[in-house]
This record gives structure tokens, sequence and C-alpha cells, in this order.
């Protein structure tokens, strides 16, 4: 097998991956990152604004109050999912993807 | 109960706490694990008490799973059954090793909770720690790595060779084959027990599911995340029950963590598979000792050694910190070195291939 199919083989295999539709575009890409980014630093403002008061919830559930005892795992899984696109559009856009 | 010490949050902590989330994220997302065997020992050298470290880990780690599992079972490596039943005992494991947690710190205060912790990490740290660096060391010397064809192990020919009348369970993961249930459950609660102990489970259930039940490497790591969400999702509400999960702490960690494990996975696709295994278990011996140099303050605190004075506590505060920092630091520069390098050689590969076509 000489060097030169080797190489057009490969060429062949980049430039189709290049023209295939891509699911999203790179405009969408950055509108993605940059809803998702707005949506985590207001998340995170909130976090620090109510701070105090979330501090105060944990130390009222540790003295009995059970109440609301469920928020820290709500905040978590909101948190998650938000910070969680941010961060993955985040990379993508600034071209840092895996070895094909 | 004694009230909870939560840490109080300036602007250094928080940039602290980002830039171990981070690291942590990277080391995660490079090794394929949690990584709460780098951020609980962290967040205790910051000043956490053992069990809210632990807590809020878990409470952070619990969702990345859930996506996590969903993103894999897209590509079929998920044995969701396996994944459910397994959780559901490792959620028994979680309970009795929370209440074990809860039960120390009754009995000992928060010192008794930290050196459990830090003894179950030392422990846990130096056996896998050893094993995946003399992996390394054999798949450097010989060549050899690990997406061989699957060869079901001895063991788990065994165990899948045993059948005891109304215990069998069939998985998809071992081919369809069917299995007692009476291998599971243990399995399960050992993961829980150690995940409710140091938030790391996977370090049980994992190998479990690869030698024991005969589980595809890749399956069990995809299948360790239902595990894990299954039993972080309950030992976190348990947790949370009683106020230990500072969420405030877990949301910053978090906040770097993410950004971290994107780089890290991406890293994995460019080095070879030795020095994955190579930086894991050096970080893993490093915060071993991080964890070591804290022991002697755990025990004078108990009164189980002659008491140590201040000043002495305070070198030893230093020492831990520093050694989990070497940790952290020689981590992340080891991963991004092997990024970059990984990333220059890929370009050059591209570049031959264009100036061959070019020339011919």
């Amino acid at each position: 097998m000489s060097m030169k199919y080797i190489a057009e083989c490969v060429l062949k295999q980049e430039i189709e991956a290049r023209n295939r539709p891509s699911k999203i575009s790179i405009s969408r890409q950055f509108l993605y990152t940059v809803i998702f980014g707005l949506g985590s630093i207001v998340l995170y403002i909130l976090l620090y604004r109510f701070s105090g008061e979330i501090r105060h919830l944990a130390e009222l559930t540790s003295q009995g109050d059970k109440q609301l005892f469920f928020v820290p795992i709500v905040i978590a899984f909101v948190f998650s999912i938000m910070h969680g696109a941010f961060t993955g559009h985040f990379w993508d856009t600034l071209g840092l993807k895996p070895k094909s | 109960m004694e009230a909870v010490n939560f840490l109080d949050l300036n602007a250094t902590t928080v940039v602290i706490l980002f830039i171990v989330g981070f690291i942590g994220g990277m080391v995660s997302g490079f090794i394929g694990s949690g990584g709460a065997f780098v951020l609980t020992p962290a967040m205790m050298s910051l000043g956490v008490p053992a069990i809210v470290a632990v807590a809020s880990n878990m409470a952070h780690k619990f969702p990345k799973a859930l996506i996590g599992a969903i993103k894999r079972h897209k590509y079929g490596q998920v044995d969701v059954k396996l994944g459910v039943v397994m959780g559901i005992f490792a959620e028994l494991g979680v309970f009795v090793g929370k209440n074990f947690m809860t039960g120390i710190r009754e009995a000992y205060g928060p010192s008794g909770t930290n050196m459990y912790v830090s003894v179950v990490f030392i422990v846990t740290l130096g056996i896998i720690g050893t094993i995946v660096l003399r992996d390394a060391i054999r798949m450097k010397k010989t060549g050899a790595h690990d997406d061989q064809p699957h060869k079901t192990p001895k063991l788990a020919q065994w165990v899948q060779s045993i059948h005891i009348p109304g215990t069998m369970m069939r998985f998809k993961s071992i081919g369809n084959k069917e299995v007692s249930l009476l291998f599971v459950v243990p399995l399960g609660f050992a993961t829980g027990m150690l995940a409710a102990s140091i938030a790391v489970g996977g370090f049980i259930g994992v190998p479990a599911m690869i030698y024991v039940l005969g589980v595809p490497a890749i399956m069990a790591t995809a299948t360790e995340l239902v595990v894990a969400f299954v039993m972080g999702t309950g030992g976190s509400l348990l947790y949370a029950w009683d106020g230990f999960v500072d969420i405030r702490l877990s949301m910053i960690i978090l906040a770097g963590s993410l950004f971290g494990v994107q780089i890290g996975a991406i890293g994995t696709t460019y080095v070879k598979e030795h020095t994955v295994k190579f930086i894991m278990g050096m970080i893993m011996i490093i915060v071993l000792f991080s964890r070591f140099f804290k022991m002697p303050e755990y025990l004078s605190d108990l009164n189980l050694i002659e008491p140590i004075t201040q000043s002495t506590t305070s070198i030893l505060d230093t020492v831990s910190f520093v050694t989990l920092g070497l940790a952290l630091a020689s981590g992340a520069i080891a991963i991004l070195l092997s990024l970059a390098k990984g990333i220059i050689e890929h370009r050059k590969r591209h570049e031959v291939v264009h100036e061959a076509l070019a020339t011919d």
C-alpha cells in the first residue's frame, strides 16, 4: 500500500468530515454558549446573594427543622444542567475538540 | 448533635475552591472517575470537616453521573438493569456507611470522622495507586493496551457457573448470562459503604463488575455511572437530611470542575493509555501522603498519642496542604503537557500527509 494511497484516504475522510452537515452551526454553537453562560452567571450571582440563607438553612436542618432539607439537592441539579451545558459548548466554541 | 462548622467563604477561599475544582475536574475527566479522591482531601485540607466534605462531594457528583450515564447509554455502553440493581444495594451500603460516620461523629466528634475518612483514604489510595502504577509501568514496557478483545476473567467464569435457585438474574452486559444476586448484593453494598466514607464508590464498583461479574471494562465504567447516580441521590438526601451538605462549596467546586472535566476528557484522546494510568497513580500516591501528614493531629485530638504542640500542628497542616497542592499542580501540568504534546504530534502527522500529497 503506497504512501500516496494512505494519504489520499486520510484526506478524503477529512474532506468528507468537513463537508458533512454539522448538527449545530458555529454561530448557533456560540449562541448556546452565550445563553447557557448567562444562565450560569445568573445562578452563581443568586448563590452568592443567598449564601447566608443557604448556610442558615443547613444549620436549621441540622438542628431538626427538616422542612427544606431537599433544597441543596435541587440546587445541585439545576446548576449541573445549566453549567454543564455551558461548559460543554464553551470548549467546542473555542475549538478544543477530541482527536478524530 | 454537635453543630456543623461550615467554612467561611471569602474571595481567597472561593478562588482556591474554583482552582481545586478545575484541576480536580481535569483529573477526573482524564482518568474517567468522579474526581472526589482529589476533591474530598482538598476540601479537608482547606479546613472543611470530613463529613461535610464527603456529603458536599456526593451532592455535586450525582447529577454529573446522570448526565454521563445518559450520554453513554446512547452509545449502548450502559447496563441499566445491573446499574439499578447494584445501585439499590449500594444505597443500603450508603445508609449503613452514613450511620457509621454519624455514629463516629457523635462518639468522637469531628476529629473522629476526620481520622476515619483519612484512614480509609490512605488504605484505598495506597492499594489502588500501587496497582495502577504497576499496570502503567507494565504497559509501557510491554506496549500492551486495554482495548484488547474482552476475555471473561476466571473468577467471573466461576461466578457465572454457580446456579442458586431463586436468586438468578440475567444481565445484558455479561452476554445475557445469569448470575446469582448473592454475588451482586455484597459488591453493591461495599461500593456504597466506600462512597459514604470517602465519596468514591467506583474504586470498588468498577473492578468488581469487571473481575467478579465479567462485565467488559467499557460497560463497567459506564454502568458505574448509573450506580453512582442511584446511590449518590439517596446518599446526598441522607446527608442533606442531617444538614451536612454545604451546597455553596459544592457549587463553587462544580463551577471549576465542569470546565476541567471537558479538557481532561479531550486530553485522553491525544495520549497513550499508560500515560493516563501513570498520572492517575502518581496523583493518588501524593494525595495519600497529604492525608498521612494530618494523622498525628487527629491522633492527638483523640488522645491516642501524646498531645502535639500547636506549632507542630501548624507545620503538619502546611506540609499536608503543600503536598496536596503538589498533587494537584503536578497532575494539572502533566495533563496539560500531554494534551499539548498530543495535539502538536497530531497536527504534524496531518502536515506530513498533506506534504506527501503535494509532492506526488
